[in-house]
């Protein structure tokens, strides 16, 4: 069978006949790339699988409210980003993490059992553990995505000239923070 | 001295690959997923089923509609009638009184024959054909 498009899963998601099982394919074709967004805002395996849950969910129950103006994809990331940043408020891990902080939860990330990785990766995610969400959301995009500055504009409601500020000061705060520990 | 490091020097796909799932997540986590949306639920934006209270309201709506409509109606049809009556009865029962009921029968023809432009002439042909 043909790979559908996200047009016609749309098309079929809208039809109530065809909704239900156009959600299963959904949630197989996002699950992978949802996970790997939640996770890089340096949440553990078992944080990232309640909020993928919660993600899908929303997505279930707002399927009416959506009108297809957006893509799928953005639809989607949107909540998960939503989701995300609303755990990592309400758990206090928000804006500025100082060194100390970041400290903490690159090791809370290293004590997950699911977290595999080398020493460059896991002072990768140290560092990343101290960039403030938003930062770290549009790095991620930009870096592992390779999300277009416009996309991200969409999804974020943020102008393209905050967004390459906010990457470029990322990078420039990675960079420090390898060179200081590496 | 201490190369500066500089992030294009990172292999992004090892990094990527440390936020990967564990084996057979996907499937995993859509059978979940998809257990929590029983396939009974009410699909969104299908109707929601009426409750009994709410059923009743609507069927008295409907009801004293109803009744609010037929009542208008045969209020209407008295009040016709009541104006009618006194003028036309004692008129009708002077003319059943002076002529047989074949005369009034026959008053009533003329007038249509006239009504319809109609002569003798007419119904005597119409008559001829079926013998």
């Amino acid at each position: 069978m043909p790979k559908l498009s996200d047009a016609d899963l749309l098309q079929r998601l809208q039809d109530a006949t065809t909704r239900r099982e156009a959600f299963e394919l959904m949630v197989r074709r996002y699950t992978r790339p949802l996970y790997q967004q939640i996770r890089r805002m340096g949440l553990t395996h078992d944080d990232t699988d309640d909020l993928l849950q919660n993600t899908f969910m929303k997505a279930w129950t707002g399927l009416d409210s959506f009108r297809g103006e957006a893509k799928l994809s953005t639809w989607l990331y949107r909540i998960a980003i939503n989701e995300s940043l609303t755990f990592l408020s309400k758990n206090k891990a928000v804006a500025s993490l100082d060194d100390a902080d970041a400290a903490h939860s690159a090791e809370s990330i290293e004590g997950d059992r699911y977290f595999d990785a080398d020493r460059t990766a896991r002072l990768f995610q140290a560092a990343l553990a101290t960039l403030p969400d938003k930062q770290r959301l549009v790095f991620n995009l930009k870096y592992f995505d390779e999300m277009k500055y416009e996309d991200m504009e969409t999804l974020l409601g943020t102008s393209v000239g905050a967004l390459k500020a906010s990457y470029h000061i990322a990078v420039k705060k990675i960079e420090a923070f390898f060179n200081e520990h590496d | 001295m201490k190369q500066k490091f500089d992030i294009r020097t990172l292999e992004k796909s090892k990094l990527e690959a440390s936020f990967n799932p564990p084996d057979n997540y996907v499937d995993n986590f859509t059978t979940r997923l998809m257990q929590q949306i029983p396939a009974e639920a009410v699909q969104p934006g299908a109707s929601s089923p009426v409750s009994p209270r709410r059923r009743l309201y609507l069927r008295l709506k409907v009801g004293l509609g109803v009744a609010a409509v037929m009542g208008g109606v045969a209020f209407c049809l008295f009040a016709g009638l009541r104006h009618h009556t006194p003028a036309t009865q004692p008129q009708m029962s002077a003319q059943t009184a002076a002529a047989p009921s074949s005369s009034y029968n026959e008053n009533y023809f003329d007038e249509v024959y006239t009504y319809a432009m109609l002569d003798d002439y007419d119904v005597y042909d119409y008559l001829a054909e079926d013998y």
